[in-house]
């Protein structure tokens, strides 16, 4: 206690220089702890996103994700009822959704149009995907008899407006089916929503499973999506799925999530090495302090030295002066990110929408307990390091040498 | 034993009046001490050949002119520093094979330091100065702040324990660093131009002091000076010329 007591007095031997080290090391801290928890909020919210569009499992037929089929269904689900039924009884799952996709023209009557749709079951689907779809006109599908005898659909935005159809347009699908044959149906706009990527909205159809497998001439679906309550059981529930049905093929979340994956890819690199720069400079900071200390103090050294102090003990006190700039800088610089990240959350910032996409999203800065102990521990032991490595010479240097440093 | 003595090849005297009751064993046996020091391509011989014995308990002056190499001798005896050639016997160990972190440990244990300019450390309270050879040691809180509290005592400056250095005159501070050099009850102390630095009654007061306590704690003291007032207390001088004893 006592050698911390001298050390942290040494420290404010030239406050000054002291508190802009202790500044830049609270600005380079704080610097990777907003730029990290910005990185990990978006890395959940694409994960999130990811899972929301695929389900945390999908489960398909062996060939489904390998091969491609040659008439619509051929790596189909027969038993999609039997699997949702036993799969759904496992406590981590929320539910099982069967889908079917499908892909084919749209008409207005005068125009034609590619769309790609999937047949869901509207309750279960709409209530997972959350504020993924966004509803810009209309209302959602709903499971269960409805009045109007055509059968409903959602379209994508743009879509909508090659159609120019609205909600309560009448359109026809019309797909392959399973034989082979082409098959139309009558359908009713229900809504008209967005998913916030331009691509996705030209194409997009969504309607009910029945109709999906009526237009299709089938019983089957395509895929079997496994929501979870917690994504973190994913690994375990795939495993778990495994077993259960050991002829169908799975795949994670993670297996679909392309954006997700180049995302985290692309920020790893660039926050890995704002964070390589960052450290970089706290260490000069550091580095910088103690090496004109340990000048300015090597005639104290030597009368240390001549009171009997070991070189080791002479290190431990500039490691220590290390460790309470490395600390004070860490708390400042923490104070500093989570100032920030609520600042953030209450002005309710809004980034603009990336790459391919047409919506923005929330400027959300995550206080992560793994970032911050990360972080302070990486500063707090480069600050050591920088005392051990600067005083290590001093503490050898004669004695009689040191005591006629002027 | 008396008062003038002859010790080994040094010339030694004692002085009149003072008895050197305390002089008992050999503390310090310096034998055909050399010193060379490097100037870039010059070879600069600070000691030649110089061999000198002290004995517990004497107060012993080193005297000499400018660069007649009484701090390198000093410096020897104190164990920090290492002679070109001859040993060093401290309490009859041989300190030339020693590493540095044993010549650090025996400095720790046996000798203690006054210097020319006190050099105390100025961010340490009076207190915390004199208490740091203890803290080195890793002597317990309780009995580290007793010895503080008597050796504070004996140098009369307990009503400024919590004072820093920056706030005594120069007297106090070498009464500082007095009770620092001695605040372990070293076997030796060395003190390098002690009064240098001090006015004419200060430097009486400091050397009274030092006289008292070093008789009183039973202690060695080896002073390089050049102040008359000093020579006169101590019990023997030993004067160096160009490196050589005289």
């Amino acid at each position: 206690m006592k050698w911390l007591l001298f050390a942290f007095k040494n420290v404010l031997r030239n406050r000054r220089r002291s508190l802009i080290t202790v500044a830049i090391s609270a600005i380079g801290t704080a610097g990777i702890l907003i730029g990290g928890g910005f990185a990990l909020f978006t890395y959940e919210s694409l994960r999130e996103l990811a899972a929301r569009d695929s389900g945390h499992l999908v489960i398909a037929h062996k060939d489904f994700f390998d091969r491609d089929e040659d008439t619509p269904m051929q790596y189909g689900l027969d038993d999609f009822e039997f699997m949702k039924k036993k799969i759904e009884a496992d406590p981590r799952v929320r539910m099982a959704l069967p889908r079917v996709q499908l892909s084919g023209l749209v008409s207005n009557g005068d125009k034609s149009a590619v769309f790609v749709g999937v047949g869901v079951d509207p309750d279960g689907e709409f209530s997972v995907k959350g504020p993924t779809v966004k509803v810009l006109a209309g209302s959602l599908l709903e499971s269960g008899p409805s009045s109007d005898p055509a059968p409903g659909i959602l379209l994508g935005s743009e879509l909508a407006r090659m159609m120019k159809a609205e909600p309560g347009s009448g359109l026809t699908l019309l797909s392959s089916t399973t034989s082979g044959s082409l098959n139309a149906i009558d359908v009713k706009v229900r809504g008209v929503i967005t998913m916030g990527v331009p691509e996705v909205d030209k194409r997009l159809v969504f309607t009910d499973l029945a109709t999906a497998q009526k237009l299709l001439l089938t019983d089957k679906v395509s895929t079997l999506s496994v929501y979870l309550h917690e994504t973190e059981d994913t690994d375990t529930m795939r495993d778990t799925a495994a077993g259960l049905f050991p002829e169908r093929a799975l795949q994670t979340w993670r297996d679909q999530a392309f954006y997700y994956l180049a995302v985290k890819g692309l920020y790893n690199r660039i926050f890995g090495l704002l964070g390589v720069v960052i450290v970089t400079m706290v260490l000069f900071a550091v580095s910088n302090t103690l090496a004109m200390a340990v000048m300015e103090r090597t005639r104290e050294i030597g009368t240390l030295r001549a009171l009997g102090t070991l070189p080791h003990q002479i290190v431990r006190v500039f490691a220590l002066e290390g460790f309470i700039l490395g600390i004070a800088g860490i708390a400042a610089g923490m104070l500093f990110a989570i100032g920030t990240s609520v600042l953030f959350m209450v002005a309710d910032l809004q980034m603009p929408p990336p790459p391919g996409r047409s919506v923005g999203y929330p400027l959300h800065v995550n206080v992560s307990p793994e970032l911050y102990l990360t972080t302070a521990l990486t500063v707090v032991a480069l600050s050591i390091g920088a005392a051990w490595f600067i005083s290590r010479k001093a503490s050898r240097k004669p004695i009689v040498e040191a005591l006629a440093h002027v | 034993m008396n008062a003038r003595t002859e010790v080994a090849t040094g010339k030694v005297f004692a002085k009149k009046g003072v008895a050197a009751n305390f002089v008992t064993a050999e503390l310090i046996r310096a034998e055909g001490v050399s010193k060379t020091y490097r100037l870039g391509s010059m070879e600069v011989n600070a000691l030649h050949d110089v061999s000198l014995t002290i004995h517990a308990g004497e107060f012993t002056a080193l005297m000499g002119p400018s660069g007649s190499g009484k701090s390198t001798l000093l410096n020897i005896c104190g164990l920090i520093d290492k002679p070109t050639s001859g040993t060093c016997l401290i309490d009859a160990v041989d300190t030339a094979r020693m590493s540095g972190d044993e010549l650090t440990l025996l400095r720790r244990e046996k000798i203690g330091f006054v210097f020319q300019g006190f050099n105390l450390i100025p961010v340490m309270s009076v207190r915390d100065n004199v208490e740091f050879p203890l803290m080195v040691a890793g002597v317990p809180a309780k009995k580290s702040a007793t010895a503080v509290d008597a050796i504070l005592d004996q140098v009369g400056l307990s009503d400024k324990a919590w004072r820093r250095p920056d706030e005594l005159s120069g007297g106090q501070r070498q009464r500082v660093a007095i009770a620092r050099a001695l605040v372990r009850t070293p076997r030796l102390v060395i003190a390098d131009e002690p009064t240098a630095n001090l006015d004419g009654d200060t430097a009486t007061h400091i050397i009274d002091l030092m006289q008292e306590l070093g008789r009183s704690h039973g202690v060695t003291f080896l002073i390089a000076t050049h102040d008359a007032r000093v020579v006169d207390r101590c019990d023997r001088v030993v004067s160096l010329v160009d490196g050589r004893l005289q």
